[in-house]
């Protein structure tokens, strides 16, 4: 089986992984628990980054319309 | 009121040849993904609005020799990305590039395994929800892991499109995404124990 190493390396390499790469990864996963923990808090941090940009909606609606009237009312003037 | 296909030749010919009603669409349908964007590039109200602003006037600047290659959407948000790069850098002045070999080095023992930092998933959850943690760290990302994080995990838009607009392979976007999130859980970790 491959190394916890070895599939970070893998992953991160960025290329697409054949057929018995992929399987080997999925093992590992299931088999491995650091890997998964590493995993799931890097899930965690993304899931809180989407929440906190969910809060701000209100604030981009409001931007967003103030932007769209202005360059509207910009190009009614050129 | 018309609704116009936005990759059409018709609908370039139209913006081209300044149809109101043809740019009040387009400006009404992509201002708010672009403040959206600017806003998970990180900037503020005031920065969003300067920025998306002037990513419409280098558009209407450079829309007559636009030959219409990319889609429209493609092409706004390449000038935004464009356009926000300056601004980010100056205000995000720490960034910089996960070195991949110290974080293989850090993270693995000598027989491949992870060295395990000592907290429990609680105390993990409780420090990331901390309030300035997580903004600092997304600050020290480089502005095109940034925006690719932000289309890709938040957004969640497809990667041709990332790619077409960042001007990077598929591979080098799944490289970008994937040191992105082992940058931003390296940089909680190191809050955490400082
Ligand atoms: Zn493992």
């Amino acid at each position: 089986m491959k190394s916890c190493k070895e599939v970070a390396q893998l992953i991160a390499s960025g290329e697409n992984l054949g057929f018995f790469e992929k399987v080997s990864v999925k093992m590992h996963f299931i088999i491995c628990k650091g890997c998964r923990r590493y995993h799931e808090q890097q899930e965690l941090i993304v899931k809180e980054i989407k929440e906190r940009h969910d809060r701000k909606i209100s604030k981009i609606q409001k931007t967003s319309s103030e932007v769209e009237a202005k360059v509207l009312e910009n190009l009614k003037k050129d | 009121m018309t609704k116009y296909n936005f990759s059409s030749p018709e609908f370039l010919e139209k913006i081209q040849s300044q149809d109101h009603q043809a740019i009040e669409q387009l400006v009404s349908t992509y201002t708010n993904h672009l403040v959206n964007a600017a806003f998970g590039m990180g900037f503020n109200e005031s920065d969003a609005s300067e920025l998306v602003q002037t990513v419409w006037a280098t558009f209407f600047q450079k829309v007559p020799t636009f030959e219409g290659r990319s889609h429209v959407r493609t092409y706004l948000f390449g000038i935004l990305y464009n356009k926000g790069k300056e601004l980010y850098r100056e205000r995000n002045k720490h960034t910089s590039e996960l070195d991949v070999h110290t974080f293989f080095e850090d993270n693995f023992d000598d027989t491949g395994h992870w060295v395990q930092k000592p907290h429990t998933p609680d105390e993990f959850v409780n420090q990331v929800q901390t309030l300035g943690i997580i903004e600092d760290c997304l600050n020290r990302l480089p502005e095109k892991y940034r925006l690719a994080f932000h289309m890709k995990e938040i957004e969640e838009n497809n990667s041709e499109d990332i790619c077409n607009i960042l001007n990077i392979s598929a591979t080098n976007l799944r490289v970008i995404l994937y040191r992105a999130k082992a940058k931003l859980k390296d940089c909680v970790e190191r809050k955490m124990h400082a």
